[in-house]
């Protein structure tokens, strides 16, 4: 126990701590986190299966980086109770536990000139010595002294913040267009629900390497369970959100495409835990009710209902060939009086592209529309495809169509979706008042000087004055100057070495 | 050219100047040459300034929201920390060594874009401000302790030759793997900076982007480097005595530099662990409803933390100051790079609007 609670205090394991927490904290941005098994195979073919293993395809969250924010937690408790004791013997009993020697080994010393009247014993506390001698301290600054222990007990505290967060805290993501309403579970079903993607990706994991693993079937099992649990969560949940209004907010300018300035969403907040209460989420302005705070974190344009074009597929020079303008909504079935085909737009992309071997849109504005259109024959099969450009791109449309018509969009309405970050975490005021201990600390630690000045009255009556201090021995000098100059003030911040000085110390 | 570019243009100028200037005053003695060099790198600092405070009043918000306004605006934080610093304490060669960062610093942010964007509705926050100007100053604090290890290690490696008495406090000359480290850090960092720049400027000409990065790269800081650097090898060569001699006296002692080096470590880490660290999770608690989240910029920030704190109390056990401590203070400072820059050009994260 006393050799645990020795390496704990001992600097050396704070640097190797410190050092190994930088190591592994980089590897975590090096490589991917959080993808799926065959990923970290298919890309790391030898390390890959080591990787996994070792945890590594999510550090932080994984047992290496744990155990070293636990171990750096302990240090720092254990330390700072050692530093607690220093400092109180230090702001108490500095002057009893000094020692003649102690005063002639220090850098920063001087002997008192011979031609200069002895310091006056006033102001200074004083300590005789056994054989005659005398010692004196005058300090100031002590204050700064406290710095060290504040920073050390702001880290723990942050640390338990965290701690307790990562056990106690959640987040999740709501969507929805204007009107409609989303519901966010009580607190502990949606850690369920998290526990549950958690067991999910494990499994994944688990059967790529083997599918026969016995392990799976338990984890179906506890994951069917945890799946219950949310949805029971989701029929009676903590709060219900209605997204009264969504709007964007542009820069005025005069440039060609509009520039975003904010966007807002006006929400209605009702709950069994509190009061109904309504207000606008913007990004950087979140809004609390209950246990949660709703975060503007996600915004899309989404184009449910698309106007369009229909031609003949074979269109003369003399005959446009224009058949009808319909409207489609994306998903709903539309049988028009023209044609015996139901057709159906199943995909709208507004800013379309070819990657590979996807189809994906490259923005939510209408730059390059396309929608994908399935027609079904009267008897419910599938009868053709086919896609819908702009006039611009008209010809594309002609080339992948397999019915008798072609189509083009002509315009399509968007609605605007949003997406609100849902977060509980009953950790944070514990991480803020760390941060506040650690600010202070740091701030005496690092910008308050503390300084000691020594005088020791030797039995022969000549003097030795010294200075030390939390500042560097190039700083110390002038305290030191200034004291064997005959200054009775105590000591302020030093002044500048001059030339004369400087030249002197370079000799 | 608008008036910010010719205030910069003219800012690099004077920056160049002080550098001469300081160098010539530190290398051959010329004592007399100190002051003007002083006065011409406050000068381009104010100039500086000057160009920042024009450009934002015209983008109506200060000058921290990308990679260009990024990197002048801490070129001029670093001036005046460096100005700051040796206020009291003449440093020529750090001041000279300030002067090339901060030049450098103008030269690289010239590839970026530099039309001022109307801020994204994500930076829209007061703790931008708070958390990058905080942080950049911590960050040019640890700039100015780079500038002081790398003279350290120069230190050590001319120590013993040119005949100065040691003083009694001071370590014995650096001998063997000492020695070889601090050679390899006096003449690599240089080296392995034009080949980085050598190897970004090919990569932009091999891409073919449109703009200028390349020969910019090129014209405004490889040559420029090279040039000066081949000056300095050969002036050295030329007055190797005298020059020996001067910076011997110049230079000061390896103690008192791994004591400054310690000093503008202690003022920046405070600035740098509030600014970038707890500003950066208050903000991004508010903006994003975490206050960490692992992005790789985040992650960066937390470890250029951890090595600065790891300096710390590396330098409160014995027998870890001096080389050590420098080449600690010389990672640091490359990971606070990484940091800033490199994160955004490499990984990506949330973060990563920076990089426009
Ligand atoms: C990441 C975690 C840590 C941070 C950020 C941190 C930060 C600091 C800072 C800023 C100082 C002041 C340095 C100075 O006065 O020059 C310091 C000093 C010190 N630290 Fe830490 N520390 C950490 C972990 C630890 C741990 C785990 C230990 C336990 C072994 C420890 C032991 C000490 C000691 C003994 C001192 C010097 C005494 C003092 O001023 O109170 N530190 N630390």
């Amino acid at each position: 126990m006393r050799s645990l609670l020795r390496l704990l205090t001992s600097l050396r394991t704070a640097i190797v701590l410190i050092g190994l927490l930088c190591f592994v904290s980089m590897l975590g941005t090096v490589i991917p986190q959080s993808r799926e098994a065959a990923e970290y195979l298919r890309a790391y073919p030898r390390a890959g299966q080591w990787i996994l293993d070792s945890g590594l395809d999510d550090v932080y969250h994984g047992w290496l980086f744990q155990a070293l924010l636990w171990l750096l937690a302990a240090s720092s408790i254990v330390c700072t109770a050692t530093r607690l004791r220093l400092t109180r013997i230090r702001l108490g009993s500095r002057l009893s536990l000094a020692s003649a020697a102690e005063i002639a080994s220090m850098p920063v010393r001087a002997d008192w000139p011979a031609d200069r009247p002895q310091p006056e014993p006033a102001g200074w506390q004083v300590k005789p010595l056994g054989e005659g001698g005398e010692l004196r301290l005058r300090v100031s600054g002590s204050i700064s002294l406290i710095g060290g222990v504040l920073t050390h007990v702001g880290l723990v505290i942050i640390l338990a913040g965290g701690l307790w967060g990562s056990f106690a805290g959640v987040e999740m993501a709501i969507r929805g267009v204007a009107g409609e309403t989303a519901v966010v579970p009580p607190v502990e079903e949606i850690r369920v629900a998290a526990a549950s993607d958690r067991l999910r990706r494990q499994a994944r994991l688990i059967q790529q390497q083997n599918p026969a693993d016995p392990r799976l079937e338990e984890i179906r099992r506890q994951v069917e369970a945890m799946d219950a649990r949310f949805q029971a969560g989701m029929a009676s949940p903590a709060c219900r959100v209605t997204f009264e209004d969504l709007w964007v907010e542009y820069y005025k300018s005069a440039g060609a495409e509009p520039v975003v300035k904010g966007w807002n969403s006006r929400v209605a907040i009702s709950g069994p835990g509190g009061e109904p209460a309504s207000g606008v989420v913007r990004v950087n302005q979140p809004l609390s009710w209950g246990p949660f705070t709703f975060y503007q974190a996600d915004w899309s344009k989404k184009y449910k209902s698309v106007n369009l074009h229909v031609m003949k597929a074979l269109a003369t020079d003399s005959d446009s060939g224009l058949v009808a303008t319909l409207t489609l909504e994306l998903g709903k079935p539309y049988k028009p009086d023209w044609s015996n085909y139901t057709f159906v737009l199943i995909d709208f992309l507004p800013d379309f592209r070819i990657m590979g071997d996807q189809f994906v849109s490259l923005s939510d504005e209408l730059r390059n529309p396309a929608g994908r259109i399935v027609a079904y024959g009267a008897d419910g099969k599938v009868a053709g495809r086919a896609w819908a450009f702009s006039h611009e791109m008209a010809e594309l449309g002609g080339h992948s169509s397999n019915l008798p018509y072609r189509f083009e969009v002509v315009s399509a309405a968007p609605i605007y979706e949003t997406g609100l970050q849902v977060a509980s975490d009953p950790g944070v005021p514990l991480v803020w008042a760390g941060c506040l201990l650690m600010t202070l600390g740091l701030c005496l630690t690092f910008y308050i000087s503390y300084y000691e000045e020594w005088v020791w009255v030797r039995p022969d009556g000549t003097v030795l004055a010294a200075v030390s201090g939390n500042r560097p021995a190039i700083m110390l000098k002038p305290v030191l100057e200034r004291l064997t100059a005959g200054s009775t003030a105590p000591a302020a911040p030093p002044t500048p070495p001059t030339d004369a000085t400087r030249s002197e110390e370079q000799a | 050219m608008n008036l910010e570019t010719g205030c910069f243009t003219l800012a690099m100028v004077l920056y160049l100047a002080a550098f001469i200037g300081h160098a010539v005053a530190a290398t051959l003695d010329r004592r007399s040459l100190y002051a003007p060099a002083r006065w011409a790198s406050i000068a381009a600092a104010a100039v500086a300034t000057l160009a920042l405070a024009l450009r934002w009043h015209g983008a109506g918000h200060p000058p921290l929201s990308n990679m260009y306004e990024s990197l002048v605006t801490l070129s001029t934080l670093l001036a005046w920390v460096s100005i700051g610093f040796t206020r009291v304490n003449p440093l020529p060669l750090a001041e000279a060594g300030s002067s090339v960062l901060a030049v450098l610093m103008i030269g690289i942010a010239s590839v970026f874009a530099r039309e001022a964007q109307p801020l994204i509705p994500a930076l829209q926050s007061y703790w931008l401000y708070l958390h990058v100007a905080l942080a950049f100053v911590g960050e040019a604090c640890f700039a100015l302790a780079f500038v002081l290890s790398f003279l350290f290690c120069l230190r050590r490696l001319i120590e013993g030759r040119g005949g100065a008495a040691q003083d009694p406090d001071e370590p014995p000359p650096a001998e063997g793997g000492e020695k070889a480290i601090c050679g390899i850090t006096v003449i690599g960092l240089p080296a392995a900076f034009l080949v980085l720049m050598s190897w970004l400027a090919w990569r932009y000409y091999e891409r073919g982007t449109p703009g200028e990065e390349g020969r910019t790269l090129m014209i405004w800081v490889v040559l420029p480097v090279l040039l000066c650097l081949a000056i300095l090898v050969f002036m050295t060569y030329l007055y190797r005595g005298v020059v020996g001699r001067a910076v011997d006296r110049c230079l000061p002692s390896g103690a008192t530099l791994d004591e400054l080096t310690y000093r503008a470590i202690a003022l920046g880490y405070p600035l740098f662990t509030v600014g970038a660290i707890i500003f950066g999770m208050v903000w991004a608690n508010k903006a994003w409803g975490r206050y960490w989240g692992w992005d790789p910029k985040e992650t960066w920030a937390l470890i250029t933390f951890l090595v600065y704190s790891l300096y710390l109390h590396v330098r409160l056990t014995r027998g870890w100051r001096g080389t050590w401590t420098a080449i600690l203070s010389i990672m640091g400072f490359l990971v606070t790079l990484f940091t800033l820059f490199g994160v955004n050009l490499l990984l990506s994260g949330l973060h990563s609007y920076a990089s426009m």
